[in-house]
């Protein structure tokens, strides 16, 4: 008896050594779900969260529209990103939690900015900071940004974001692109990472190549396109066409949606693009090999014509990166498949190669056939 | 069969099977240790001190003459049977007329008078007097030292009924009751093979409890069957109330949570275990029957799972098994989440909860502990109450458990839905003593959730399972035979066809004579 | 109270303990081998059979009052020891990373050493048949993982890249075989006259568990290859539970996973401890030593420098306990010529 006694009299001795801590309660923490990321000129980190008001329960939407937010908004500023924390945490009255992030924005000056690789890591190494967030570089302030979204269609911020950006994903207007992701390609030596591209509907510009503009939307917020970065620093956007093209490469998207002629046509892939990197010596050719399928009613002409079209739009592509000196599309790590080690494949040098590598693009368009 | 010291019985005391001794003055004592004497009236005198005739009104001495030989009749009113008695035994005694001459003694009465089957002649006091507390009758002969038992036994008892704790959907209906005899008949009637034992034994040194091993010979190893008769020999209690407490007395580990023996108020049951080798233990006055050794996997199977088509019985059995999984790990599960890790929830679940709680003013681990106090409070209440007032408690109960508390902002609705589901786990659980040891469990698994989050969760996970494959059942372990694995049944957690269930159990004897041949 | 545990249980311990060793040592002790690390897996496991035969040979012919005998005794109670005080240490600083951050680690060392004197003081078959008893749990979490991070595991990112190269691979390979050798103490100290003794049984198990760590490894490697960076240990571990890139509530079944292999390894390495010093030192009473090994683990667990030590000792340990192995059987072959002659 006074063996399980005393095993008890421990046992309890330290649940309550532990239990005397004080645990932060579901209701009283600070969600952030968005974070906004900008860089003022004296080279200070500005953050910006959106935390939702727990206990607010209802129509978001109704409330918003009636100005009263659920969501507060705490903006700090601070020398660096753990100091920024630090300042983010004495703002809030509840303790922030950042395992639950959903949308990770930056602005382009900052992510422009050589020291944002190092950014990046610091904030995937904070612990419990949810790293699968989305990542979005937008034009102008991210604060700004941030601070024009709101809920539309549904009722809570959070799950609209994720609806609407996979809707957008879906569409192929925007990559597939999660902080995570984007944070490993930084690190990586086979390949540079992307983001999604935003900015706020009064720098959106008038119309677009194809001719295309917003009248009137509740949205202010705008998705559409890439940020392409090169070894972790942001380098130039690409258009929602050509992030649809990417997304194609990628394997990210099987239909592509193409405009010729002020007219839009579906094309699917009939099977994932065939990407081969083939170094010879010194030389090295990428050969792209894309087979596509379109509704059997369309004439030989327009065929043919949308088959022309889409290899140079493609061939354009490769061409823009290669001159922003970034490879989204996934060449290197194909490449290095041909290497056993890394030093090896680092003393090849693939951003030389990559540069002045040959690119032979295939596009194949056929009619569906229907069964 | 390993066997603790605290079962290695007093040889003495068992053989002398002095029944009454400790409770007796001297005088007394002495008179329990003697021989029937020739003289009935010395005898008669002997039994009323015994029986405290002064002051015990329902012990009766009837004297009677039987061709001329005089006879007293020796029995305790209610529990011997008057028809029995005064058809079978004094009318047969006074009408007989016997050839002149004739000795009147125990053998020509029991050959010649008395009508009742079931007969002995005994001569020593104890055992007479221990007969006749059990509702049998003696009768005392003038000028012999010999006494006739007689099997008189006819008390009230319930009769055959439906089982009330582990009903069935299907398959037989009828239930164990308190009167040994009968429950011996129903596992007659279940198994009725001529290798059927039933091994009287009686447990017990001031108040003695008759017992009843019942097992198949062949089947049952005899080292189990030993080992089980060794522990019941060797229980050192001057009083045991039932099987309950015999159970107490002889089970492997009195210290664990689970209990290491199952109880089962169906005979089919109890049949079905002792064709698998096992030993089925019966009492007087115990309403059930208690089966040893037995696996963990024998507390989570029900009568069902047998009777019904493969697929049901595995359906049926895996919702049992999830039930009681969900009823010790999810409180504890839930408590870990939401106060050590809420990163683990979905947002939309997160939200929920947290909505849920804002205007609940205790921490999550006291919430949690208020409800589940409630819960087992009106369990508690529900088992005790009337059952003219039982509606009310169901009122009171969804009151407090339901509404009221939501509405008084104690509790949060979705940790109503938690205990409640946790609840339905727990009695998924066909066997009660194990449902109750499943709850104190579930205390300690919220106990280190609350205090250490999902490490404290893993910690009491493994706590438990090294508990759990540490235990054993009358030396056979407890987890078996998945944890040590031994050859068995597609009967554990799945129940696959009953054409595919060839093997003996592995605690039957035929199944270790084999394994020990292989060894 | 005399410390045994039989053949089968002690296999089955040995096989969890193995494979959660290698998957947290090539998960986060390790230097970086990138996607070499399933090779170094597999490499360690080599050498590991022959010697585990040897231990075999050996303790068929127990001959506890020889000085070779004792010292061999003494050195795997020690790595025991070692090995065990540092799967506390990750025990409780894993814990604490998982949310527990307000309270010394001494606090959260305590319970599991409270836990471990238990699962001894139960002897040696509970501790065995509970790992026998997970084995068939594991599966499950580790099928559910599998299927909840799907989406978010590349299979191109398996394809075999050597990393830093041959050597670091080699060093890996030693590492594990290193690691091998506190696993393999349970089993010198397991009773094989158990109920069903199965012939090298525990050579499989060992063999299996260098390829059950395949699909950990698995996911361990499924995140894009990091060479320029060096993580640190704490992105390493959110990495190892989530893939990196899979939503944090995915982590559960692996945190399930993580924790109770670890705890598995722990009571094995300490029970291993434990019996083969009561062993050495027949008069002590098993509970006895089983106090003094779980607070000599928890005391040297506080100590970062005890950790530091087994870590840079793991190739040296094999080597050293596969040398003295290896000449014991020598010397004993030429006993028992010997005695023929």
């Amino acid at each position: 008896m006074k063996k399980p006694g005393m095993l008890a009299l421990l046992a309890a001795l330290c649940m309550a050594l532990s239990g005397c801590q004080v645990t932060g309660e579901v209701e009283n923490q600070a969600y952030v779900l968005v974070l906004a990321l900008d860089s003022s000129d004296d080279g200070a980190l500005t953050l910006t969260a959106r935390v939702p008001q727990i206990g607010k329960s209802g129509n978001k939407g109704e409330q918003e529209k009636a100005g009263d937010s659920p969501y507060l908004v705490f903006s700090v500023s601070a020398p660096s990103w753990s100091l920024a924390l630090d300042a983010l945490q004495w703002s809030t009255p509840r303790q922030v939690n950042l395992s639950h992030i959903e949308m990770i924005v930056a602005s382009e000056a900052l992510a422009s900015h050589a020291s944002f690789p190092e950014l990046m890591n610091q904030i995937a190494d904070t612990p419990h900071l949810y790293t699968n967030a989305r990542f979005v570089v937008c034009a102008g302030s991210a604060k700004a940004f941030l601070e024009a979204g709101k809920t539309v269609i549904g009722t809570r911020l959070s799950s609209e974001i994720n609806a609407m950006l996979s809707q957008y994903a879906r569409q192929s207007f925007i990559p597939d692109a999660s902080f995570a992701d984007a944070c490993y390609s930084a690190n990586a030596i086979y390949g540079d990472p992307i983001a999604i591209w935003g900015y706020t509907a009064d720098a959106a510009p008038s119309g677009n190549d194809r001719g295309i503009s917003v009248v009137e939307s509740p949205m202010w917020q705008r998705f559409s396109g890439t940020a392409l970065f090169r070894r972790g620093v942001f380098v130039r956007a690409l258009s929602p066409e050509a992030t649809r093209l990417l997304n194609l490469i990628r394997g990210q998207s099987k239909v592509l949606s193409h405009v010729w002629q002020d007219a839009s046509y579906e094309l699917e892939l009939d099977s994932p693009p065939d990407i081969k990197i083939l170094i010879d010596g010194s030389d090295v050719t990428i050969s792209l090999r894309v087979a596509l399928h379109i509704d059997d009613s369309l004439p030989d002409g327009v065929v043919n014509a949308l088959e022309t079209a889409i290899k140079a739009d493609i061939d354009q592509l490769i061409v823009d990166c290669r001159q922003a000196g970034c490879d989204p599309f996934g060449f290197a790590e194909l490449a290095a498949g041909q290497f056993a080690t890394v030093p090896q494949w680092l003393a090849f040098d693939w951003p030389g190669r990559y540069a002045h590598a040959a690119v032979e693009t295939l596009v194949r368009v056929s009619r569906r056939h229907a069964s | 069969m390993h066997l603790s010291g605290r079962y290695a019985h007093d040889k003495r005391r068992i053989d002398l099977q002095l029944w009454g001794v400790l409770c007796l003055d001297k005088p007394r004592e002495a008179l329990l240790r003697t021989e029937l004497l020739s003289s009935l009236d010395e005898n008669v005198s002997r039994f009323r001190a015994l029986l405290s005739d002064s002051v015990n009104a329902d012990a009766q001495f009837r004297f009677i003459f039987c061709s001329g030989a005089r006879l007293c009749v020796v029995y305790i009113e209610g529990m011997a049977d008057d028809k029995k008695i005064n058809d079978f035994i004094l009318r047969a005694c006074v009408r007989h007329q016997a050839a002149p001459g004739t000795r009147i003694d125990a053998s020509y009465l029991l050959g010649n008078v008395l009508e009742i089957a079931q007969c002995e002649r005994e001569q020593r006091v104890f055992r007479i007097l221990a007969s006749l507390v059990t509702g049998m009758t003696a009768i005392l002969i003038d000028g012999s030292e010999e006494a006739i038992l007689l099997e008189t036994r006819g008390y009230p008892a319930r009769q055959v009924n439906r089982t009330t704790n582990e009903s069935v959907v299907i398959g037989a209906q009828e239930g164990f009751v308190e009167s040994l005899r009968t429950n011996m008949t129903l596992m007659r009637r279940y198994v009725p093979s001529p290798n059927l034992i039933t091994e009287r034994i009686s447990v017990g040194s001031v108040v003695p409890i008759q017992m009843v091993l019942v097992y198949l010979r062949d089947v049952a190893d005899e080292a189990v069957v030993d080992a089980v008769r060794r522990r019941l020999k060797g229980v050192d209690a001057r009083t045991v109330q039932g099987l309950g407490a015999i159970q107490q007395h002889i089970e492997d580990q009195p210290w664990a949570l689970l209990p290491q023996m199952l109880q089962t108020e169906r005979p089919d049951r109890a049949a079905s275990c002792v064709m698998d080798g096992q030993v089925a233990m019966l009492a007087e006055n115990s309403p059930y029957a208690l089966i040893a050794p037995i696996t963990l996997f024998h507390q989570l199977h029900a009568s069902d799972d047998s009777f019904s088509r493969w697929q049901y019985g595995t359906f049926l059995r895996l919702i049992r098994i999830v039930g009681m999984l969900i009823s010790v790990l999810l409180p504890g599960l839930y408590i870990a989440l939401t106060d050590y890790h809420m990163h683990l929830l979905p947002l939309s679940l997160l939200g929920s909860i947290a909505e849920a709680r804002a205007n609940v003013p205790f921490p999550i681990v006291i919430e949690i502990l208020i409800m589940e106090f409630s819960f087992y409070l009106i369990n508690e209440a529900g088992t005790r109450i009337p059952q003219q007032i039982g509606s009310a408690l169901g009122i009171v109960g969804a009151l407090i458990l339901g509404q009221a508390a939501v509405s008084a902002s104690i509790i949060s609705p979705i940790l109503i839905i938690i205990v409640a589901i946790t609840g339905l786990g727990n009695y998924a659980i066909p066997d009660y003593g194990f449902g109750i040891g499943l709850v104190i469990c579930r205390l300690f698994v919220i106990a280190c959730g609350a205090s250490f989050g999902l490490y404290g969760f893993c910690l009491a996970a493994f706590v438990l399972s090294v508990s759990l494959c540490g235990m054993k059942s009358f030396g056979f372990p407890y987890m078996a035979p998945v944890a040590p694995a031994r050859p068995h049944n597609p009967d554990l957690l799945v129940r696959l066809p009953i054409w595919l269930q060839r093997k003996a159990m592995y605690f039957a004897a035929r199944r270790r004579h084999v394994e020990n041949q292989k060894g | 109270m005399k410390l045994r545990i039989a053949h089968d249980a002690a296999a089955a311990a040995a096989f969890v303990a193995a494979a959660a060793r290698i998957f947290v040592g090539l998960a986060l002790d390790s230097v970086p081998i990138h996607n070499g690390v399933w090779i170094a897996a597999l490499l360690g496991a080599l050498p590991a059979i022959p010697y585990l035969l040897c231990l075999e040979a050996v303790q068929a012919e127990a001959q506890p009052n020889r000085p070779a005998y004792r010292m061999l005794m003494l050195l795997l109670a020690s790595v025991a020891l070692l090995d065990a005080s540092e799967v506390l240490s990750v025990v409780a600083k894993t814990s604490e990373y998982l949310t527990i951050n307000h309270v010394p680690l001494t606090v959260l060392t305590v319970p599991v050493a409270l836990a471990a004197l238990w699962c001894i003081c139960r002897n040696g078959d509970a501790v065995g048949y509970a790992a026998m008893l997970w084995i068939r749990v594991f599966p499950v979490l580790l099928m559910l993982v599998l299927l909840l991070q799907l989406p978010h595991l590349h299979v191109r990112w398996l394809q075999p890249r050597l990393g830093d190269g041959w050597r670091a691979i080699a060093n890996g390979g030693v590492r594990t075989a290193g690691w091998f050798v506190p696993s393999t103490a349970i089993l010198f100290v397991s009773d094989r006259g158990g109920a069903l003794p199965a012939k090298h049984v525990s050579r499989a198990w060992l063999a299996c568990a260098a390829l059950v760590t395949a699909p950990l490894l698995a996911l361990r490697l499924m995140m894009a290859p990091t060479v320029v960076r060096n993580a640190s240990w704490l992105f390493n571990l959110d990495a190892l539970l989530t893939n990196g890139r899979a939503p944090l509530y995915l982590q559960l079944p692996m945190i399930l996973i993580w924790f109770v292999g670890l705890l598995h390894l722990l009571s094995c390495d300490c029970f291993a401890a434990t019996a083969l010093l009561q062993r050495l030192f027949p008069a002590i009473d098993g509970r006895a030593c089983a106090a003094l090994v779980v607070l000599g683990t928890a005391l040297l667990s506080i100590h970062d420098f005890s950790v530091a030590l087994n870590r840079s000792a793991a190739p040296w340990v094999f080597i050293l306990a596969a040398s003295i192995v290896g000449l014991y059987v020598l010397v004993l072959r030429d006993s028992k010529g010997g005695e023929h002659r």
